[in-house]
């Protein structure tokens, strides 16, 4: 399958705080949601993919293309920062669209602005798109982006990253401070964009309930590494959350049904939480021990502090 | 390039806009009140540039502008010379206005001067009495004033940023004032007192021909290293 966005190693080192290999890919036809906890990496790294901050290791490409990596395999052994390769990551952001937590576009400009600086950054800009969305959006030309409430200014965003027919949608937390409805309204554009083939997104967030919805993958990172990378079928059709005590603990975890450290286990003082990689094996096998379907909250909760057994 | 430099015109709009009105009153303010027409031109081909590139910096560090236009299909180079050209550009109309506020004026002058009959100050006000080349050199003289301003300002906020930037500007002016004068300020004085006696051995139109090329090509290296340090700035 095509990779839209293909990450290896990305490393990037600030005081206090270190990317440490990170690595992901976003197929073509695909939603990765992308989560962690705050100051996991998350917004480092789709920067890093942006060009917005420049990666001390590691790889991109998008798109196919290299835009930041060595310029030989092994080069990696070496102590020397990554090249970026400004024209390839140029042409590469003529395809993105890009939403970010906050609407960026400078103080004192209008709706009519914002469309106006599309128009002159993106030459597959389609004006009437954006004149298509932002009245949908119901959004006033002649309004002022300090004036938009935080759902219009993200829909003003959509609106800008829609508009010059990107393949591929990068948001860092796009849904994040949006009411219910708002939520849902951002959710059916996405699924509207990954309708088109050959379309793919890449979406930070920590409402994990929006990409149970949406997303195919789900990459998890906690303090700069890599913790998880998954279907997000395994988690929800697959992974289990057992609630019992600590002799069933034990029975489940010696039983030999899974491999070593396949289980999690976060102990609790009245029971213990156990995510299994499977459910329909454990309740095949222990049908007295009540599992329940994992969420993707259960299973980054779990991976990110609980044991391995 | 230039779609740097239109979404910086766009951003600004709204501004120049404020910008030109307020140096239109300013001017008319100094050609009055010196009774002269020849700073007209230059105020405001010296100001207009300057507000305008510090109000580009200021909105950039405002809403994470500064970081959303890097994930626009820019590359860092065309940020660098977008903003060196559009500030090029906002200079020489600026200069352009400059001169249209002074002809202005003097219209305004001229108009009064039958109806003031022998008033001085609206005299002075006259072109008979403010000889174009003066004029002209003076709006040169802002113009080039605020390239080589744009020169040393542009590569530190491009470095720092605005906010950090703006703690390091007076340092670095002051030392490039104190290094210009300490090894060039004999000889510019010098060269002052032989232009006003007459005697500097150049023409004006040498002068101002050299003068321009000297300050592109200061400003042309200034956007080189502003491209350099730009390049690796973390946002």
């Amino acid at each position: 399958m095509y990779d839209l966005v293909k990450v290896e190693g990305l490393g990037k080192r600030y005081d206090g705080f270190a990317l440490d290999r990170v690595s992901l890919k976003v197929p073509a036809g695909c939603v990765v949601g992308f989560v962690g906890s705050n100051g996991a990496g998350k917004t480092t790294t789709i920067k890093s993919i942006l060009g917005i901050v420049r990666p001390d290791a590691g790889n991109i490409a998008l798109f196919g293309e290299p835009t930041c990596g060595y310029a030989v395999d092994d080069a990696a052994s070496t102590n020397a920062a990554p090249a970026v390769h400004e024209a390839a990551l140029a042409r590469a952001k003529a395809r993105i669209g890009v939403v970010f937590d906050t609407c960026p576009f400078p103080t004192g400009s209008c709706v009519v602005d914002v469309e106006r600086i599309g128009r002159f950054a993106f030459p597959t800009w389609r004006a009437r798109t954006f004149k298509e969305l932002a009245g949908a959006f119901g959004l006033d030309a002649k309004k002022q982006v300090n004036d938009l409430s935080r759902g219009m200014g993200m829909k003003l965003q959509l609106a800008f990253a829609l508009a010059h027919a990107p393949e591929l949608l990068v948001l860092d937390e796009v849904t994040a401070g949006l009411d219910p409805l708002a939520r849902d309204e951002v959710l059916d554009i996405l699924r509207d964009f990954m309708a088109a083939e050959g379309h793919g997104i890449l979406m930070s967030s920590h409402i994990t309930s929006d990409l149970e919805k949406i997303a195919d993958y789900v990459v998890c990172i906690d303090e700069g590494r890599l913790v998880f990378s998954c279907a997000v079928d395994d988690i929800t059709d697959a992974a289990g959350l057992v609630r019992c005590g600590a002799a069933d603990v034990a029975a489940i975890a010696s039983s030999g049904l899974f491999a070593p450290g396949a289980l999690r286990v976060a102990r609790g003082s009245y029971a213990h939480e156990v995510l299994v990689p499977d459910r329909a094996l454990l309740s095949e096998n222990f049908p007295q021990v009540a599992c329940e379907r994992a969420s993707i909250d259960d299973y980054m909760r779990l991976m990110l502090k609980g044991e391995a057994r | 390039m230039k779609a740097m430099i239109f979404s910086d015109l766009i951003t600004m709009r709204r501004s120049l806009v404020q910008l030109v009105g307020i140096m239109a009153a300013i001017a008319c303010l100094l050609a009055f009140g010196m009774e002269t027409l020849v700073p007209v031109a230059a105020c405001v081909a010296v100001m207009i540039p300057v507000m305008y590139v510090f109000t580009a910096m200021a909105y950039d560090e405002l809403n994470g502008w500064e970081k959303f236009r890097l994930a626009l299909p820019l590359s860092r180079s065309n940020v660098v010379a977008g903003r060196y050209a559009g500030m090029l550009l906002v200079c020489a109309a600026a200069l352009v206005l400059g001169l249209a506020l002074t002809l202005t004026i003097a219209g305004v002058a001229e108009a009064l001067s039958g109806g003031m009959g022998g008033n001085p100050k609206v005299a002075a006000l006259l072109l008979a009495n403010n000889p174009p080349q003066a004029l002209l050199a003076a709006g040169m003289l802002g113009a080039l004033t605020a390239l080589v301003m744009g020169a040393v300002v542009l590569p530190l906020t491009m470095r720092f940023g605005m906010t950090k930037g703006a703690r390091v500007m007076p340092l670095v002016l002051v030392f490039v004032a104190v290094v210009v004068m300490g090894v060039f300020g004999d000889a510019l004085n010098g060269f002052a007192e032989a232009l006003l006696h007459g005697d500097a051995g150049v023409s004006p139109v040498a002068l101002g021909v050299g003068a321009v090329a000297a300050v592109l090509a200061v400003y042309a290296a200034s956007a080189a290293l502003a491209t350099r340090l730009y390049r690796t700035r973390e946002l």
